[in-house]
């Protein structure tokens, strides 16, 4: 136990056994000294001691009353709280402290409210949590941030003192709360304080919509913590008021340009303002946009609100809308006539029910094959995947583009015909081609040739697809050669060779400034269905940075120039070591510059909205 | 709105439950209905239509506290739990006077296993929507028989279509076939698909899920349709907001289709009445509170349960002709 302060707020600070303890030993030896100064003659000294017991009888007595007392209020209070459904509409900051000042008002709804805390005693400066209780006005926004800093002067313990939040509506009954606490069956909605000594917990809440005020009170859950509240604040916490999704997308898509075509995209890409992540369905969304499409993206993770208005033209939604959407497109056929469906890379059972509802109200439909979907649910991603659905999507879109050869030739299996089945590869940003092209020049190369051979590569790390043993083994072939490694997924554990770095992940960027050193771009993927499926964007990237690729057989990177496909451990140290040291002439610059001209996303949307029957 | 009524149930998707509720809120508008969950199932949009419910959803850890709290803080009219005994149990420890417990699935044994959880010290009354569910709550729980009342489920009024919207369902040419529900075995999809299959070519099946998100059930369902060389004959949708359901009836109906119930039990049977009810010709198992729905449901053709050629000649009907027969 720690007690803090002088003697009497030491005896204070005793469990309440012991003061009791202690106010029998007291009231026993007043009793003992009143018995020998009846009967004897006493000496000064035993009057003394009488005199102090008493004293200590009266402080134990009092603290013991007011403790009580106070657990009598808190009773009374939860009482309130879960017994008539009203609650005080005139609760203030209230303190049994005299010096406490005024806590938040309910006059109007400030930004801000702060209440500093009075001191009950010297000894334990702040407000009884039990005592505290304060009455917060809606807000503008209707979120709400509360910090409260608090001090625990009694046992540490865990869960010692908690918050209640009860929102209450204009004519004093209680509201539903938005609920992102835990309930209790009596309290309602709470939160627990920090445990620390000295602490600032904070809460972040919603009102409902017909909550007026909130009234916060405190409660000291153990009885054997002491916490005090120092300071509390409470601040409109989310300027920007979020309509719910669906009513978002109908005003939104009333508000475009009639005449822009519209697609709508599911799939299995990272959010359009993720900061490093940025996947085909993410580059070519931003390709419609500057063609003058509106696009309604899904992306495979929640959205927050505030994020919903990616861009002038780019609305994204959490899936769970998807259906909304296509209703509200489908029941206007001014809307249903320009809107396209793409499924990319996600046949799950949304995208299958969706492709049969879009087949039923004349809506156009597309596949987009990017992986191996089949081969990524069997390392153990996708478990949403599922064959027969896959079958579904494949003979019932429209439309069906794959990223390689390799998937287009899986695509015609499952339809049964090649018919509307194409290849359009991935791409590179045009603003990556332009930014880089001081990379693409003699000079670069020079700069590259003038400092110690370094080679690298971007991308993702897992070992379910990057050859660790094929990346070890050529580094350590060739040990005058440094490996840069960047990307998410690394795996735990991985000895690398002294001269293999990890730089972590890297936005573009910090890509392109890092790739001024290298002189070789790698992809040394393990051969499965999954490589062979797949068409690297890294590839592109490495042509746009000005470097050569020595890559496993994959996609179509066969076709692109400077570029040597190799198989084998050896062969690709050899083919690293070649590359590394044979310097980049001006023919061979030209080649990458005519092959980039055509590998820009910005091509490639018009190639995608060319085959979709969508004039550019 | 001056009075509140709770309603709680573990789910929020666009079927089932969120129908009663929808069936509920829409023909008793002065009510405010409050609709405590903790599993979003595709229901938020259907439900968000119908501005006298609200929907609370509460993590499945806190639903119980939550459900208390709201029973002592909130003046109920009614509170009414479907599918968790024991939260009912706590609420009706609080609220005695308003808790019904309500029993809506058909399943004899999910029935006997709720009921059982239930404190007959605490519960005062149960509701059923059917006389077929309470002959059941009676002889599974005999315990409980005198408290059980029916209590109808309601239609939902539809919002209907906006000027500038459309129902513009195309079924290529072919005579559609509705099937709504989940994929079950109670529900008995694969009847539905047995038939579809004995009928000739001009037939297509529309089938309407909700509540589904396991890839393999559906593609089990797919699968079994596609070795019955139905691939190309049948379209499978999900989570139709309800108005875009109504506007499916409307179109099957003006198809000249109907509306097809493969169910092996049926407590209410929501499907069957809204289908009559939009004048769609309905061909259903005879099972459960279906006949209850007695002569006003008109076009309701009635077969024994797992007659699958009876359920094909009575689809047919309209189209057999003394030559054609299809050998049933």
């Amino acid at each position: 136990m720690k007690a803090h302060g002088g003697p009497i707020a030491r005896l204070k600070a005793l469990s309440r056994g012991r003061r009791a303890a202690l106010l029998l030993s007291a009231l026993i030896i007043l009793t003992a000294t009143a018995f020998a100064g009846a009967t004897a003659a006493v000496p000064g000294a035993v009057w003394a001691i009488g005199f102090m017991s008493l004293l200590l009888a009266a402080i134990l007595f009092d603290d013991l009353n007011s403790r009580d007392r106070r657990a009598a209020r808190m009773e009374s209070r939860i009482r309130t709280l879960a017994g008539s459904g009203r609650s005080s509409e005139t609760v203030q900051l209230a303190s049994e402290s005299a010096t406490a000042s005024a806590g938040p008002q309910a006059s109007a709804p400030p930004r801000t409210q702060e209440s500093t805390m009075g001191e009950s005693s010297s000894e334990r400066p702040g407000t009884p949590i039990g005592a505290f209780e304060a009455r917060i006005p809606r807000t503008q926004s209707g979120h709400l941030q509360l910090k409260m800093r608090a001090g625990n002067f009694g046992e540490q313990c865990e869960r010692g003192a908690l918050l209640t939040f009860q929102f209450v509506r204009d004519d004093g009954s209680i509201a539903i709360p938005v609920v992102q606490h835990p309930v209790h069956p009596k309290l309602g909605m709470y939160a627990y304080l920090d445990d620390a000594p000295e602490s600032e917990t904070v809460f972040s809440l919603t009102f409902p919509h017909d909550a007026a005020h909130l009234t916060v009170k405190g409660v000291q859950w153990k009885k054997q913590a002491d916490t005090r509240v120092r300071s509390f604040v409470a601040e409109d916490d989310a300027p920007i008021v979020h309509r719910d999704s669906a009513s978002t997308l109908k005003s939104w898509l009333r508000s475009r340009d009639r005449n822009s075509p519209i697609a709508i995209i599911y799939s299995t890409a990272p959010n359009m303002d993720h900061s490093t992540l940025g996947l085909r369905p993410n580059r070519l969304a931003r390709e419609y946009a500057a063609l003058g499409w509106t696009v309604v993206f899904f992306p495979f993770g929640s959205v927050d609100p505030a994020a919903t208005h990616y861009s002038e033209s780019i609305l994204q939604l959490e899936r769970v809308h998807l259906m909304k959407a296509m209703e509200l497109v489908t029941a206007d056929e001014s809307l249903c006539s320009r809107a396209i469906f793409i499924c990319s890379s996600f046949p799950d059972i949304q995208a299958a029910t969706a492709i049969d509802y879009a087949k039923m109200c004349g809506l156009r439909t597309v596949y987009e094959v990017r992986d191996e979907m089949e081969e990524f649910n069997r390392v153990g991603y996708s478990k949403w995947f599922d064959p027969i659905l896959e079958m579904r999507v494949a003979r019932e879109s429209d439309l069906i583009v794959n990223v390689s050869p390799r998937l287009a030739e899986k695509m015609t299996n499952l339809r049964g015909s090649a018919e509307n089945v194409y290849v359009v590869p991935n791409g590179v940003a045009n603003r990556t081609i332009n930014e880089c092209a001081h990379l693409r020049t003699e000079a670069a190369w020079a700069e590259r040739a003038s400092t110690a051979p370094t080679v690298g590569y971007i991308g993702h790390l897992t070992p379910a697809w990057f050859d660790w043993n094929l990346l070890t083994s050529v580094a350590n072939d060739l040990p005058e050669i440094r490996f840069e490694i960047i990307g998410h997924g690394m795996p735990e554990g991985i000895a690398l060779p002294d001269n293999v770095a990890y730089l972590g992940p890297r936005d573009h960027r910090e890509c392109a400034e890092i790739a001024r050193s290298w002189r070789v771009g790698l992809i040394p993927f393990k051969p499965s269905p999954l490589t062979w499926a797949v068409d690297p964007n890294k590839i592109y990237e490495y042509l746009a940075f000005g470097l050569r690729t020595v890559s496993v057989p994959m996609g179509s990177v066969s076709d692109c120039p400077s570029t040597s496909v190799v198989r084998g451990p050896r062969a690709f140290s050899e083919a690293v070591a070649q590359a590394s040291e044979a310097p980049m002439q001006s023919a061979e610059l030209l080649n990458i510059e005519r092959a980039l001209a055509d590998m820009s996303w910005a091509k490639r949307a018009r190639r995608m909205a060319e085959l979709m029957g969508v004039n550019p | 709105m001056s009075q509140r009524s709770l309603f709680v149930y573990p789910n929020c998707s666009s079927g089932g439950m969120s129908t009663v509720l929808r069936g509920r809120a829409t023909n008793d508008t002065a009510t405010t209905f409050d609709f405590l969950y903790h599993n979003e199932a595709g229901g938020r949009n259907s439900l968000a239509g119908t501005p006298n419910i609200m929907l609370h959803r509460v993590a499945k850890g806190r639903i119980d506290a939550m459900a208390q709290y709201l029973a002592t803080t909130q003046s109920y009219r009614d509170i009414s739990i479907t599918s968790m005994p024991e939260l009912a149990n706590k609420v009706a420890g609080v609220r005695p006077d308003v808790v019904s417990y309500e029993v809506h699935s058909s399943d004899e044994g999910v029935v006997t296993k709720e009921l059982a959880k239930l404190d007959p010290d605490r519960i005062a009354a149960i509701q059923v929507p059917s006389r077929f569910s309470a002959q059941m709550v009676a002889a599974v729980a005999p315990q409980f028989a005198s408290r059980v009342s029916v209590r109808p489920n309601l239609l939902p009024a539809v919002e209907p279509l906006g000027a500038d919207q459309t129902t513009n369902f195309d079924f290529e040419g072919r005579t559609p076939l509705l099937w709504v529900g989940r994929l079950d075995k109670g529900k008995n999809p694969n009847d539905f698909l047995r038939a579809l299959a004995l009928l000739p070519d001009i037939y297509t099946g529309i089938v309407v899920l909700s509540l589904e998100n396991a890839p393999e059930r559906i593609s089990r369902f797919l699968g079994y349709a596609a070795s019955l060389g139905l691939a190309k004959r049948i379209r499978v949708v999900m989570d139709l907001s309800p108005s875009r359901l109504a506007g499916l009836y409307a179109e099957v109906a003006r198809a000249g289709g109907s509306f097809v119930s493969t169910s092996l039990m049926e407590s209410f049977g929501y499907g069957v009445l809204e289908a009559t009810s939009s004048g769609l010709r309905t061909v259903a198992y005879d099972v459960g509170a279906l006949s209850e729905h007695g002569p006003s449901a008109a076009p309701l053709k009635l077969v024994d349960v797992g007659d699958v050629s009876g359920l094909v000649r009575a689809i047919g009907e309209r189209h057999l002709t003394s030559s054609q027969g299809w050998g049933l």
